[in-house]
């Protein structure tokens, strides 16, 4: 239900439906609007037609009652007659689309009076083969003409009163069209705004992490692997993301692969001629090609000294590329700092005593223990040891341990010769010595403790004085927050 | 007088063969070597068959893992020493799932080949212990 696609449809049945909405109100004030005007045509206009007819056939009827004065009776009554049939008509729908206030009365007005009018328009026409021409046109002026008039006057009201309310109507028509416009201006506007905040927001959800994509895959393919793309979503962007996640997670293991290959055939090359040098100057040293003179002896010593140096450095680099390349397996376990320590000086302990170097360990026995691979953590502390021991002549070298929060310092101190400034920030570099240092190594020893230490998650540091001595110290992460030592042995 | 210990060795450099040769011949053992892995296989078939193989890892042709698979198919029991240069986890699991029965890492001395042969000949030839690794 997340897919990118529902979403899209999602945002298009979002946009129809404002569409939609816009259009339903639009149409909804046209019919409005529609049915304003309707009601004045029903309501209003047909009674202002109704009331001109009645006014019309009032005339024509008094015209012929001013014919029988002429004395055209002939033409005078069916005159009447035709009228009076035509006004009854008109009144009749006037009197049945009643719709304004004060309209009753008027109506029941013109009735009342328009059946007295009636009355006496009869009695007019029929008297008028007996009254004299004066007698009837006193009564003409006196009866007649005067109903006539108010009549009309009626009417007139009628009209009026429907004019009055059929431009009433049309004010509220036009107010009503002006609202119509306004409100439909209105949420087109609001649609429209909606439309594009949502649209702006469903784009920058696609570009966003398309954008952080194509920036990770940038590193990517600089070579940075360890680069991940966030996965936020479960919809198609997702999955690309997931997949470029699986796609770089396959890459980095082709590439350590192809390192551990080539750190395989590089020391399958470099140790091959070192094993068969080795081989064939022991075994002329042990006498198995025949016995030696002294001074044949004397060579093949050296040789094999150095042979054996060979070795060592063929071993450091080889270790010091498989740290670099990432794929030295480590086996970490909880470890007691002092374990550690102990175990490092029994193999170099020696070493400090023959040169007379006397050696302090403070390392209290429960500190909390460190995670650690023992066996590259003895190296580390072996060659710092070691070191101290070779730019040492005199004096003491101070083995320490400290806790802190969520890991343990160890220093290794000597009261040696020192590290000059400028090499202070280079020293942990491959293959950096100090210049007149008596060494016996390449300058891999540092690196390659800077390595473990880090791959750990440590930090290795050196403070060092000219002529005074140097400190090293690196920390290892706590095994657990208190966690407990682990068993003896 | 040489043993009647017999050991087939299999490595194409041919200094480091001579020179496992001489250093196993000093320890009285009877060594017979082969350049290639084809030709290791036809060693190991003629004759006697040899109380140990050293096999090395990386050769042109059938490599030491390739080897060892097909000198297992013909002898489930010989002891077979693998020397190596790296020995990767990966490597070191796959040789012993093939059936080998030990690693030598390069380099070695005389001294540590003497020890390790000797130590994988002693745990094999104890009657029913199964093949000891070392190296």
């Amino acid at each position: 239900l997340s897919s990118l696609r529902f979403r899209l449809a999602l945002t298009y049945l979002y946009l129809v439906g404002v569409l939609g909405l816009v259009g339903a109100w639009g149409i909804y004030h046209f019919i409005v609007l529609g049915r304003a005007i309707d009601r004045i045509l029903i309501n209003n206009y047909r009674s202002v037609i109704a009331a001109e007819n009645m006014k019309e056939a009032l005339e024509r009827q008094d015209s012929a009652a001013l014919f029988h004065l002429a004395g055209h009776d002939a033409q005078a009554r069916p005159q009447d007659a035709e009228n009076r049939q035509r006004f009854l008509r008109e009144y009749a729908f006037a009197a049945g689309n009643i719709t304004e206030r004060g309209e009753p009365a008027i109506i029941a007005a013109i009735d009342r009076e328009f059946q007295a009018y009636s009355r006496e328009m009869r009695a007019f026409l029929q008297a008028g083969s007996g009254g004299s021409p004066a007698e009837q046109r006193r009564f003409y002026f006196s009866r007649l003409a005067p109903r006539f008039l108010a009549l009309k006057d009626r009417c007139d009201a009628l009209l009026h009163l429907n004019q009055q309310a059929m431009l009433r109507a049309n004010d509220r028509a036009i107010r009503l069209a002006d609202r119509a416009t306004w409100s439909t201006v209105a949420v087109a506007i609001l649609a429209t705004v909606l439309g594009l905040a949502h649209a702006l927001r469903f784009s920058t959800a696609i570009a966003a992490p398309l954008k952080a994509m194509a920036e990770t895959a940038q590193r990517i393919g600089q070579g940075d692997l360890e680069q991940q793309i966030e996965v936020r979503s479960r919809d198609e962007i997702g999955v690309l993301a997931a997949e470029f996640n699986r796609m770089a997670d396959r890459l980095r293991k082709l590439r350590e692969r192809e390192r551990e290959e080539f750190i395989a055939i590089a020391s399958h090359e470099l140790r091959t001629p070192v094993t068969s040098l080795q081989m064939a100057i022991h075994l002329l040293d042990e006498g198995a090609a025949g016995p030696l003179s002294s001074k044949q002896q004397e060579l093949v010593r050296g040789a094999r000294e150095d042979c054996d140096r060979l070795q060592r450095l063929t071993q450091d680099l080889l270790d010091l590329s498989r740290l670099e390349a990432g794929t030295t397996q480590f086996r970490r376990r909880p470890e007691a700092p002092a374990d550690l320590v102990e175990e490092a000086l029994q193999a170099v302990g020696a070493t400090a005593r023959a040169k007379g170097l006397s050696i302090v360990t403070d390392v209290p026995r429960d500190l909390p223990a460190v995670l650690a691979d023992a066996e590259q953590i003895v190296r580390v502390l072996t060659n710092l040891v070691n070191n101290a021991v070779r730019h040492t002549d005199v004096g003491t070298i101070t083995l320490s341990g400290k806790a802190e929060v969520n890991r343990v310092v160890f220093a290794v101190a000597d009261t040696g010769t020192g590290i000059p400034r400028e090499y202070l920030g280079r020293i942990f570099e491959r293959f950096v010595q100090v210049p007149g240092a008596r060494s016996h190594g390449a300058g891999l020893g540092l690196a390659i403790a800077r390595q473990i230490v880090e791959a750990h998650g440590g930090t290795i540091g050196v403070e060092s004085e000219k002529w005074k001595g140097s400190t090293f110290r690196f920390t290892l992460p706590l095994a657990e927050a208190d966690g407990p030592l682990p068993e003896e042995g | 007088m040489m043993s009647t210990t017999k050991i087939l060795i299999v490595d194409d450099e041919p200094h480091v063969r001579r020179n496992m040769q001489l250093a196993l011949e000093t320890a009285e053992y009877t060594v017979v070597t082969a350049g290639d892995g084809e030709e290791g296989e036809s060693r190991f078939r003629e004759g006697p068959r040899p109380d140990l193989v050293i096999v090395d890892e990386r050769m042109p042709g059938i490599d030491g893992l390739a080897l060892i698979r097909r000198i297992r198919s013909l002898d489930p029991r010989v002891p077979i020493l693998l020397a190596t240069a790296y020995g990767a986890t990966g490597l070191i699991s796959d040789a012993l799932r093939e059936g080998a029965s030990g690693f030598l890492a390069k380099p070695f001395t005389p001294e540590t080949l003497r020890d390790i042969v000797r130590q994988v000949l002693a745990a094999h030839s104890g009657a029913g212990t199964p093949p000891g690794g070392s190296g």
